[in-house]
């Protein structure tokens, strides 16, 4: 039943909604009354029929009776759940070209903020799953990956307004198999270093030595300038170390993909060498073996429900894994790493039900306040209390039920996916589409009837394979 | 500057965009901080570290210094958008090219006064695309809408000229801007985006773009209005030295049989033996078109006929750093062709044949689309 819903809720996003990419700044937001229904606020427990009033993209007020001003929308939410909006913790959507600079053992000069897609249908589709925070990676291809950044998913506005306000940035670092390139080496094809897990870390120390010399070097110019210097000369901003000084300074958050326990504990040695925290350990399918290291280290672990065996490496994962380490008193989320799994983390979460044992509350938390702590969001959102941002979704069951479907996803007090109006609107799309292929079919058509040949009086109307004029150009175009 | 991924830095670096794009960040970064250094060393050399010298940035500093015009690749939506910050973030005299998108983001683009230079190889189907993929509604629309740029860009005020970009063929350019004045755009403004506005773009309007007193006299000379379908150019003036445009030459006797087909034509070259593919198509009065595809790539036939059983048809090919009219002439005995190809002085004979239509898909694997040239 699980698998049906997921295909049914892939099939819902697939056509996607509203193609609108409109600049302007959205209409001013509305006030909104959610009645009825059974709030899991995640943090302050279970009300029942109860009433959420959002202002100014806020959540206003929240308990069994809220007065609703006259002029605010209703949604009538009788028989169903409101939650607040998912956090993916480890997302590669809305990028635009690789998602790797895997050319370069440390390529963090590269910044998924720099080439944010707000065209990504894929947006909609996690929208469409109640995903409303994501995580954008870098790729696991090298030591020391690119720079990341936290985003909403504000679908129909530029790339420039997705990113998170005031969430701290971050990097990826990858252990093991990927940044060792075990499995993606070609014959004949000279390999990167490093091609040992020796060579990981040693590529992760060299990287931080690096950046410790150019920190003193800043440190010591500021301190000239401090004391009165005038001549100095700044140090010349390396934007590969940049990043690596932010991270020893603690304004950037470290995310470390990794499998094996003894990698985890590597990169633990490492980083209180030289002085720095890892925020959280990604995938880290071997953390319930040193659940209590990375407690004691208040490393957080955001890992999958129950993918393994998929590599090597992956060979000791079990689906225990995000209860065990709750248990054992680690931070956990459950992510998607794909944009599909994304569209359905509240089952993903609800997996730890069954496996592990965990409350209702507890699994919820693995993809709402959990990951918001992780993130450094958990003042705005991840739980529905008043102050926080309106990010909701409206299910037609419990989330936690393999038959809940999203029915409403709010961002910032906006209904962003509304499964009504998106059905409602699908035959709209549809036509445009069909009238644009007929157009340009017809288009197509012109030149060849002004040419006629000799031989024949009028060339037979002989429909065309559809396939001619269909393709898929980027949208770019022809400009290379 | 493009912000296309590329090779060669390092290790392939960078082979993503947002490599290339980091790495822009930091030569402008390094641009920066290497003006300054100098400046301040200059001023109190003694005893002060000399600033690192980096060939890249000291290049970049006299364009900017020279207030260079910074030209950003940017087609779709997002790219523009990312052109706009990137030209804010470094302070850029830019302008942006490529620009088919832009009637999405024309106010943004007028509220920052960039400049576009408009790409006229419009979006279009392409025509061996894979049966089995349908575009999506956003690929639709972008080919349908991208004529109207430019009047969206007159509507926003937009200064914008046009390019000719990918365009095949110099007798296509004035129908793909024939097309922009079908979305909206007056004769007007396309002229000007054709003459006087490239050459204020590139500072040169002192004397060219406009017909004006003590002006280069670069000249055109029609028999009509510019962009009517029936106009024919009738001279072309360059540095006041007039070039005429000849008629192609029309058959004087009506054809002997019908050429229209897909012909394998074979010829040696000092390079061995070549074959091509002439897809040739046929009027009633005998006048060919169709095109040419070999491994030196595609070409469209510019003019050609079948005057009795001769046939003669002409390509303009790209021969080293020029561009050379090929033409192929000779006998059609209804079944077979037999001729030779001249190209400036040098000829070599060539067979034609109709393959049977099983060699199709294999064409298509050897021949996608190429330059056509």
């Amino acid at each position: 039943m699980n698998r049906l819903v997921q295909v049914a809720i892939a099939l819902l996003t697939l056509l996607g909604g509203s193609y609108s990419t409109s600049a302007a700044p959205p209409d001013p937001s509305p006030v909104i009354v959610i009645q009825n229904a059974t709030i899991l606020t995640v943090t302050k427990g279970t009300i029942e029929h109860g009433s959420i009033l959002i202002k100014d993209g806020k959540i206003a007020e929240v308990g069994s009776s809220v007065k609703a001003p006259k002029d605010a929308t209703v949604i009538d939410a009788e028989g169903k759940f409101v939650t607040p909006g998912i956090i993916d913790c480890h997302s590669h959507i809305a990028i635009e070209g690789s998602v790797n600079e895997g050319s370069i053992s440390v390529s963090s000069i590269a910044n998924t903020a720099d080439v944010l897609n707000s065209d990504d249908i894929d947006i909609y589709r996690d929208l469409a799953g109640g995903v409303t925070t994501a995580n954008i990676l870098h790729g696991s291809a090298n030591s020391i990956g690119g720079q990341t950044v936290v985003i909403k998913l504000r679908w129909g506005q530029p790339a420039s307004k997705l990113p998170f306000e005031g969430a701290l940035p971050g990097i990826k670092f990858a252990l093991g198999e990927n940044p060792k390139r075990s499995n993606f080496s070609v014959p004949g094809q000279p390999k990167r270093y490093p091609a040992t897990r020796m060579g990981v870390e040693e590529t992760i120390r060299a990287a931080f030595t690096e950046a410790r010399d150019y920190k003193n070097s800043w440190d010591a110019y500021n301190k000239k300038v401090s004391g009165g210097d005038k001549t100095a000369l700044p140090p010349r901003h390396d934007l590969r170390l940049d990043p690596l000084v932010e991270v020893l300074e603690g304004k950037r958050y470290v995310h470390s993909h990794c499998y094996r326990e003894d990698e985890i504990l590597m990169l633990l040695r490492v980083a209180k060498e030289f002085a720095f925290k890892v925020r959280t350990f990604q995938h880290v399918l071997e953390g319930y073996k040193v659940a209590d290291e990375l407690a004691a280290a208040g490393v957080g672990a955001s890992t999958f429900s129950d993918w393994w065996a998929y590599k090597v490496e992956a060979y000791d994962a079990i689906p225990y894994n995000a209860a065990l380490m709750t248990k054992r008193g680690v931070l956990v989320s459950v992510n998607s790493d794909d944009a599909e799994e994304a569209t359905h983390l509240n089952q993903e979460a609800a997996k730890s039900m069954k496996f592990g044992g965990l409350t209702h509350d507890e699994a919820l938390r693995l993809v709402t306040i959990n990951p918001a702590i992780q993130l450094g969001i958990d003042k705005r959102v991840g739980s529905i209390e008043v102050g926080k941002d309106a990010d909701l979704v409206i299910y037609n069951h419990d989330p936690l039920s393999a038959y809940a479907v999203v029915q409403k996803t709010l961002v910032d007090g906006r209904v962003l996916f509304d499964r009504d109006k998106d059905i409602a609107g699908r035959a709209t799309l549809e036509n445009e589409k069909k009238d644009l292929i007929a157009k340009e079919k017809a288009a197509a058509k012109k030149p060849e009837e002004k040419s006629k040949r000799p031989d024949e009086k009028k060339p037979e109307e002989k429909p065309k394979p559809p396939s001619e004029e269909q393709s898929a150009v980027s949208a770019n175009g022809g400009a290379q | 500057m493009s912000t296309k991924p590329i090779g060669g830095f390092g290790r392939d670096f960078p082979d993503s965009l947002m490599g290339v794009l980091g790495y822009e960040h930091q030569v402008f970064v390094d641009t920066d901080w290497l003006t300054r250094s100098l400046a301040a060393y200059e001023k109190n050399p003694k005893g002060t570290a000399r600033p690192r010298y980096d060939r890249t940035s000291v290049a970049l500093a006299d364009a900017q210094q020279a207030h260079a015009i910074v030209l950003i690749s940017a087609n779709s939506t997002l790219e523009l958008r990312r052109a706009l910050e990137l030209a804010d973030r470094w302070k850029l005299n830019a302008a942006i090219y490529g620009g088919q998108a832009g009637y999405e983001v024309a106010d943004e683009l007028a509220a920052k006064k960039m400049p576009v230079l408009v790409n006229l190889k419009w979006p279009e189907a392409e025509k061996d695309a894979d049966p089995d993929q349908v575009p999506t509604l956003r690929t639709l629309r972008f080919r349908d809408r991208a004529p109207s740029t430019p009047a969206a860009f007159v509507k926003s005020g937009v200064k914008f000229a046009f390019y000719s970009g990918d365009t095949a063929n110099p007798k296509d350019l004035l129908k793909a801007v024939k097309k922009s004045i079908e979305a909206g755009l007056t004769p007007d403004a396309a002229l000007r985006a054709l003459t006087l506005t490239p050459a204020e773009l590139f500072g040169v309007s002192d004397r060219l773009g406009s017909i004006d007193k003590g002006k280069i006299a670069n000249l055109v000379v029609t028999d009509g209005e510019l962009f009517n379908e029936k106009t024919k150019i009738k001279y072309v003036f360059v540095d006041g030295k007039r070039f005429e445009i000849r008629e192609p030459e029309k058959p004087k006797d009506p054809p002997k049989g019908d050429i229209t087909g897909k012909w394998k034509l074979a010829y040696t070259t000092p390079e061995g033996a070549e074959e091509s593919t002439a897809d040739l198509t046929m009027a009633s009065d005998g006048t060919i078109s169709g095109t040419l595809s070999s491994k030196r790539g595609n070409a469209t036939i510019l003019s050609g006929y079948l005057s009795g059983d001769h046939f003669t048809f002409v390509i303009n090919i790209n021969i080293g750093q020029n561009f050379a009219d090929v033409t192929f002439a000779g006998t059609y005995d209804g079944t077979s062709l037999k001729g030779n190809i001249s190209v400036e002085g040098y000829s070599i004979d060539f067979t034609g044949s109709k393959p049977s239509g099983a060699s199709s898909l294999a064409e298509r694997v050897n021949f996608g689309q190429g330059d056509v040239r």
